[in-house]
């Protein structure tokens, strides 16, 4: 299933192309290697942003803060990860980054938002912050300006996150993901400049020169098998009942199971889908719970009426979702930020795929990682999310 | 006066977007993820909730859409 959301003026032309890296190494070494990395790929331009994705396995001051003071006139966002790459090669404990060089954005602004006194208060506190440059953000215009937003994945705050959000700039494309730590689910990390947060969110805003498309791809169909979700407990993310009965019961009916073999075999082949034109936003089970129950990895409401979905071609899917994007930018491609669900790069671990992830990017400097949950307009899981740039 | 159902909220929204109806599509989708409410294809057992209702016109009103 893919969804790709054009929000360009069709008068901008093709912008020159950006800059991606991967690495791996010791943190000064792959920092080292990717600073290099981009600077060639960005020759003599300069940078308007630029993207990294450590692993967890460094130390956020080790990256961000030579990052940053590698490219001073930049807005430099990063964040930590469940595996990180680029259009080249992969890795989890590496290192991976995106350059989007200053030709392609009239201007960027950027907030390291604290989440640890509230949600509501620090995206409000960072919208103000952001506001007082470029103006209300609902009167950006959403053909032009998109965001990108990195957020702290440990916490559950999406939701809240991308509600916020959502209140101050309605109309504009966020597109982004949820810090990862390698699977550990300690601790994660987002940063803007050399401020580093672990509870937080990293928000950059473009005003783009170039055309831009968001895609958004999970590897999914239908097969009319729809539960209502009767009871569930949005701040844990659990839910209850489905169809009035214990959700592991009617979820295995679903599935065609019986409830003791619920488990991470069904729940990646088969999560649930929130159906909005035809297309689903993934909601994917973590666990069965004592009682009958089973949590999510994103937030499902009383009342949500859900598809259950069955896995298809993962790189198929991919692959058919930036064809699309790339025609839609009318064959030009300048550069990919992507944001991939661990899960998927469970699923492509599995079988043994990334390269053929990988080369769906061929010649395109494109960079992401892969995440604990991907956004876009909301949260959501077993997704591909990306920015992609004609 | 103020839409009693959500087919009727929904018209009203619609008339805040004539001539620029694809910019309702992000708000559509956002009310969706944030009540169960898909304002382009109401369920029947949703349409009379006045819960929904009052959830869905709170959403639009922080949103800064009045419903």
């Amino acid at each position: 299933m893919t969804q790709t959301v054009p929000a360009t003026s069709e008068s901008r032309t093709p912008g020159a192309p950006s800059a991606s890296a991967h690495a791996t190494g010791v943190a000064a070494d792959a920092t080292a290697s990717v600073v290099e990395q981009l600077k060639a790929g960005l020759g003599e331009r300069d940078a308007a942003a630029v993207w990294f994705f450590a692993s967890a396995a460094h130390a956020a001051a080790d990256v961000a803060g030579p990052l940053s003071a590698a490219f001073p006139g930049a807005h430099v966002a990063g964040c930590s990860t469940a595996g990180e790459f680029s259009q080249v090669s992969g890795s989890t404990g590496g290192l991976s980054a995106f350059a989007l060089p200053a030709s392609s954005a009239r201007r960027t602004v950027s907030v390291l938002m604290d989440l640890s006194g509230g949600v509501r208060e620090g995206v409000e506190a960072g919208v103000a912050s952001l506001e007082a440059e470029v103006g209300p953000l609902r009167d950006l215009d959403p053909h032009q300006w998109v965001g990108v937003l990195l957020v702290d994945g440990m916490h559950g705050d999406e939701e809240a996150v991308n509600a916020a959000l959502g209140n101050a700039a309605p109309l504009l494309n966020v597109v982004g993901g949820s810090a990862g730590d390698d699977l550990a689910f300690a601790e994660t990390w987002v940063s803007v400049g050399d401020a580093v947060s672990t509870h937080g969110a990293a928000l950059v805003l473009i005003d783009s020169a170039v055309p831009f498309s968001v895609v958004r791809t999970s590897s999914f169909r239908t097969f009319d098998k729809t539960v209502t979700v009767t009871k569930a407990d949005p701040a844990t993310r659990t839910v209850w009942e489905l169809d009035g009965r214990p959700a592991v019961e009617a979820y295995a009916e679903a599935v065609g199971c019986r409830p003791d073999e619920v488990g991470s075999e069904q729940f990646m082949r088969h999560p649930l889908g929130l159906m909005m034109d035809g297309k689903p936003f993934v909601r994917s089970p973590q666990q069965a719970v004592e009682g009958g129950g089973i949590k999510f990895y994103c937030e499902i409401l009383e009342g949500m009426q859900v598809e259950v979905l069955d896995s298809t071609d993962i790189v198929g899917e991919t692959r058919n979702a930036v064809e699309a994007t790339t025609a839609e930018l009318g064959g030009a491609v300048s550069g990919a930020l992507l944001f991939n669900c661990i899960l998927r790069r469970l699923d492509l671990d599995a079988q043994n795929a990334h390269g053929d992830f990988r080369g769906i990017f061929a010649g395109v400097p494109a960079a992401g990682f892969h995440t604990y949950g991907e956004t876009w307009m909301g949260h959501m899981n077993q997704t591909l999310t990306g920015l992609v740039f004609g | 006066m103020a839409a009693s159902n959500l087919e009727g909220l929904y018209q009203d929204l619609q008339s805040q977007f004539a001539g620029r109806e694809l910019m309702l599509s992000p708000v559509c989708t956002r009310v969706l993820l944030r009540t169960g409410v898909n304002l382009k294809a109401i369920r029947p057992d949703q349409a009379g909730d006045a819960a929904l209702l009052g959830s869905v016109r709170s959403v639009l009103s922080e949103m800064g859409y009045a419903a």
